[in-house]
């Protein structure tokens, strides 16, 4: 392993060192949404309120020297104009000046998405898709490292908007944190006696670094075969009888590029199907909608997909 | 032969590719149609009459009825079963879950297990169980199956094995024992029959209690009075309070022949086994359920019998014919009024015996009632039928007990005689025969049934248990047969003639019902019907749901057929660690990486960095595009050798 290949391993055990000092036992998932921000992609985590969501993305945030952090707490009369951006004519040069909204910073807490109307979800779709935000007329690139954290509540159904299926395409991954142990909430609880460790968190990488992290991740190596099985994975879900919307080529891509994260922070140069497997349920399954017979007889898209992985022969 | 199916359809998903994607659903369809099932075989094991056996029959079915859920599982896509199938209350919080969306953990279990317990509980059950090749054969089969499991370690098989055995040796037992509880109580409720002995209740007080429910019903032929009297058996030794016949035992029994008169079989009743024409004989049918070896009621003077489904019949000398018959349910017609008996004459010395405790005081009656031995038959019958209309009372409330010496007290009969003058049909017909014997006269105790109560509604008479009765034979040595004299007061049928209760009556028409359909059942020509439309129904629904089973099954053949990748394939020296490692581990899923199924095998393996070694290693060279380090091969090859050989000492 050469010295670039340490400081890569070395840089991304730290970054999770950090962040997982705060959340306190979920490594699994911290380090998937480490990979995905890697990967360039974005987060949605649905999850019950009060399971540590905001604290995962300040915490990345903080560790990040140099990052920008920013939230939106998304509600029904929440504008496009609000994530944006707005130009407001300045009195003094009678010129329109650009207030850049939110959605111009590193990383983007989307707190509660599905709260907000389709329009202003679909602002941030483009800005999400396409890194960039079309304000009036004009493209406005959005920074290389642009990270988008959103949450959703699975219990409410009132006064929210579903996010459409384009929208849940656009996310590379979706997760839940849960609850964690009883003996981890007592350290959770522990830890926040005084302060929060939050705020007590140092920046542990650089801005610079992270993008060098991105890099590696997309130098790290993924044989043909395994490139062949993740499409047969994916494509095993068209056809599925159960499921009336698959997932588009787009999974099979972020799958790629999730699991090459990943063997990043494994210290590793290449894909394994184990790394595919673990992660496939969380880039494939939010993607696709059930059948409405399996979703009436209690089938899930996660179940679904850990079925396509039992039964799809993995390389050996 | 169905066991046969049964172990086709759980090992024949080995086989065949072809699965199904069941929903919850169609397990729920499964479990509705296997209740059914033990619902209906339940039912059906009721109606044969078997009360006592229902259960372990109900349970040697029981693995042939869970077939569809066995199905269900072995060609489904899941392993085991939510346990929300078979509970009413898991689907609720299912439900409910869903609704809130709540995260929900379904536990789940795997049939097979329970369908192997079953099949186990009925095989012991089974006739073949008490074989000498059941408990090795079981054996064998526990022991395949622990082989199988992958726990293959022969020398901890041994005393599992061994255990096993002993357990299997102890539930056989305790099953006999419980086999023979339960047979000796079905023995006791039936009232099992003896033909050589009866028990009276002379000399025990309290109110008698019999069954009100219907054992035989009888339609006379049209025009014809049906018989008073049905005797089942008579016996001629009076000892204590019990009815025996001497000096006789089962072997008595002869079987009867049969005589075709007019194209139709008739067993002959009589003792010389005389034919006579059974158009001049009036008849009556009886119907009823039988056992082998029950007592039929016939009338004294019974001739013939015809048309009963019957492996045959037997009498003894003493006239009771029992029967062995066909099926639960027997009917057929009884030719009676004939010049002849089924009994043997009277024998010398046995039909004149009274006990020494008795011989006083019906010496004492008999001078009283002014009969001489000698007198006429007639004129004696007369004499006790007015003496016991007159002077006795009857009653179903017994008050007379039996003093406990018979030297200084006085015996229930003589209490009965002298200041009681109340009691049942059994005082009557003992001291009537006791009293006849003394008057020269050779004479039986009779016991049977009374024909008393007509039915209204369908014509004919019924039977009851409480219309059971006791009378005399007596021997008219005229006319040289036995003629039934009944020296019960005949108000006795009025004390016990009243409207069954509505319960009862339920229960008289399910009674009916039952014996009805099973005799419908049981004829020849609808046998056929009944089993061809049985099977008609069966193969329309068999092709309903295997036509429905054929539309959904899917191929598993593409899944579990290589991934379809043509392309170079590395194969590293771990490959070939693969065959030894399957006898640890069992198959390998097609599913799961080659990596972590060996990574399975650290609790067997000493020595754990070995394998973490090479199987780092192995992911390296499998996986990682840039070709490998010659040093890294040699290192693998050299690591897979080591643990083979560690394998090969496990």
């Amino acid at each position: 392993m050469g010295a670039a290949a340490m400081s890569i391993a070395e840089t991304s055990a730290r970054l999770e060192s950090a962040v997982c000092s705060v959340v306190r036992g979920q490594p699994e998932i911290v380090r998937r949404v480490l990979a995905c921000m890697i990967a360039g992609g974005h987060v949605l985590l649905e999850d019950f309120p009060g399971t540590g969501k905001t604290t995962l993305a300040k915490a990345i945030a903080k560790t990040i020297g140099g990052a920008v952090f920013k939230r939106v707490q998304f509600t029904p009369d929440l504008l496009p104009s609000d994530i944006l951006g707005i130009s407001v004519l300045d009195p003094r040069t009678q010129e329109f000046r650009f207030h850049p909204g939110p959605v111009f910073t590193d990383i983007l807490l989307a707190d509660e998405i599905n709260r907000a109307s389709p329009r202003t979800q679909s602002a941030l779709l483009e800005a999400m898709g396409e890194r960039q935000a079309t304000i009036e007329g004009f493209r406005h690139d959005l920074d290389g490292l642009f990270f988008v954290i959103a949450t959703q509540n699975p219990v409410e159904f009132r006064g929210t908007y579903p996010l459409p299926e384009a929208q849940m395409d656009r996310f590379m991954m979706q997760c839940s944190l849960g609850y964690v142990s009883a003996a981890e909430e007592s350290a959770i609880l522990a830890d926040q006696m005084e302060s929060h460790p939050v705020d007590c968190l140092e920046p542990v990488v650089t801005r610079e670094e992270i993008l060098e992290l991105m890099a590696s991740a997309r130098r790290v190596r993924f044989s043909d075969e395994l490139r062949h099985y993740v499409v047969t994975l994916v494509a095993a879900t068209r056809g599925h009888p159960k499921i009336q919307l698959a997932a588009s080529p787009r999974a099979s891509l972020a799958l790629m590029k999730v699991t090459q994260a990943l063997a990043v922070f494994e210290g590793r140069d290449f894909v394994s199907p184990e790394l595919i497997q673990s992660v496939a349920a969380d880039v494939i399954a939010h993607r696709m909608l059930l059948a409405p017979e399996a979703k009436y007889s209690g089938a899930s898209t996660r179940q679904i997909v850990a079925d396509l992985i039992e039964n799809t022969p993995v390389p050996v | 032969m169905l066991g046969l199916i049964l172990a086709l359809v759980v090992e024949g998903r080995h086989w065949t590719r072809i699965r199904w994607d069941f929903e919850d659903e169609a397990c729920g369809k499964a479990w509705q149609i296997t209740s059914i099932g033990i619902v209906l075989a339940a039912v059906l094991i009721w109606l044969d009459g078997s009360r006592y056996t229902a259960l372990p029959s109900l349970l040697s079915w029981l693995p042939a009825l869970i077939i569809p859920m066995q199905f269900i599982q072995s060609y489904g896509m899941r392993e085991a079963m939510p346990i929300s199938v078979f509970s009413f209350l898991a689907r609720r919080r299912r439900e409910r879950s869903r609704r809130f969306g709540l995260i929900e953990e379904t536990s789940s279990f795997n049939f097979g297990n329970a369908l192997f317990a079953v099949t186990m509980v009925a095989a012991s059950l089974g006739s073949k169980s008490s074989s000498a090749l059941f408990l090795p054969g079981l054996l064998l089969l526990g022991g395949w199956m622990l082989m199988s499991k992958g726990h293959g370690r022969p020398l901890l098989l041994v005393p599992v094995l061994m255990l096993a055995g002993l357990m299997a040796l102890g539930g056989r037992y305790a099953l006999e024992k419980a086999e023979e509880w339960i047979g000796n109580s079905a023995s006791q409720m039936r009232g099992n029959f003896d033909p050589n002995f009866v028990s009276t209740l002379i000399g025990t007080a309290g109110a008698i209690q019999q069954s009100e429910d219907i054992v035989w019903r009888l339609k006379p032929a049209e025009k014809s009075a049906p018989p008073r009297l049905l005797r089942t058996a008579s016996f001629n030794n009076f000892l204590g309070a019990n009815w025996r016949n001497q000096r006789l035992d089962n072997t008595d029994f002869t079987d009867l022949d049969t005589r075709l008169i007019g194209g139709e079989a008739y067993y002959l009743l009589g003792k010389n086994g005389s034919a006579q024409n059974p158009a001049a004989l009036p008849h009556f049918t009886l119907r009823g359920t039988a056992a082998a070896e029950s007592p039929l009621p016939l009338p004294g003077d019974s001739a013939m019998l015809r048309g009963f489904a019957l492996d045959g019949v037997e009498r003894n000398s003493f006239g009771t014919v029992r029967v062995f018959p066909k099926h639960p349910v027997i009917d057929g017609a009884v030719f009676w009024k004939g010049d002849t008996n089924p009994e043997m004459p009277p024998i010398e010395n046995e039909d004149f015996q009274i006990p020494r405790s008795e011989r006083e005081i019906i010496g004492i009656t008999l001078t009283e009632l002014g009969i001489t031995p000698g007198r006429p038959l007639r004129d004696q019958l007369a004499i006790l039928r007015t003496f016991f209309h007159r002077d006795f009372r009857y009653t179903r409330e017994l008050t007379i007990l039996q003093p406990n010496s018979r030297i200084t007290g006085r015996s229930a009969i003589n209490r009965f005689l002298t200041d009681s003058r109340a009691g049942h049909c059994e005082y009557f017909a003992t001291s009537a025969v006791l009293l006849l014997r003394a008057g020269g006269i050779p004479a039986r105790y009779a016991t049977g049934f009374a024909v008393m109560e007509r039915d209204a509604e369908r014509g004919g008479y019924v039977i009851r248990g409480t219309h059971g009765h006791a009378w005399c034979r007596v021997w008219d040595q005229n006319a040289g047969i036995w003629i039934d004299f009944d020296p019960t007061p005949p108000d006795w049928l009025g004390s016990i003639s009243h409207k069954p209760r509505l319960s009862q009556r339920f229960n008289d028409q399910i009674k009916r019902l039952r014996e009805d359909f099973f005799l419908w059942r049981n004829r020849s020509e609808n046998r056929i019907a009944v089993s061809l439309v049985m099977f008609m129904m069966g193969l329309a629904m068999t092709a309903f749901i295997v036509k429905r089973l054929w539309r959904s099954r899917r191929r598993v053949e593409a899944a579990h057929r290589a991934t379809g990748y043509d392309g170079p394939v590395t194969r590293t020296p771990l490959h070939a660690l693969e065959p030894r490692a399957r006898k640890h581990l069992g198959e390998r899923p097609p599913g799961e990486p080659f990596a972590r199924w060996l990574a399975r095998l650290r609790p067997v393996l000493s020595n754990k960095n070995t394998l973490d070694e090479a199987i780092a290693l192995h992911q390296r060279q499998r996986f990682d595009p840039k070709p490998p380090l010659p040093a890294d091969q040699e290192r693998l090859a050299h690591l897979a050798a080591e643990l083979e050989a560690r394998l090969k000492g496990v």
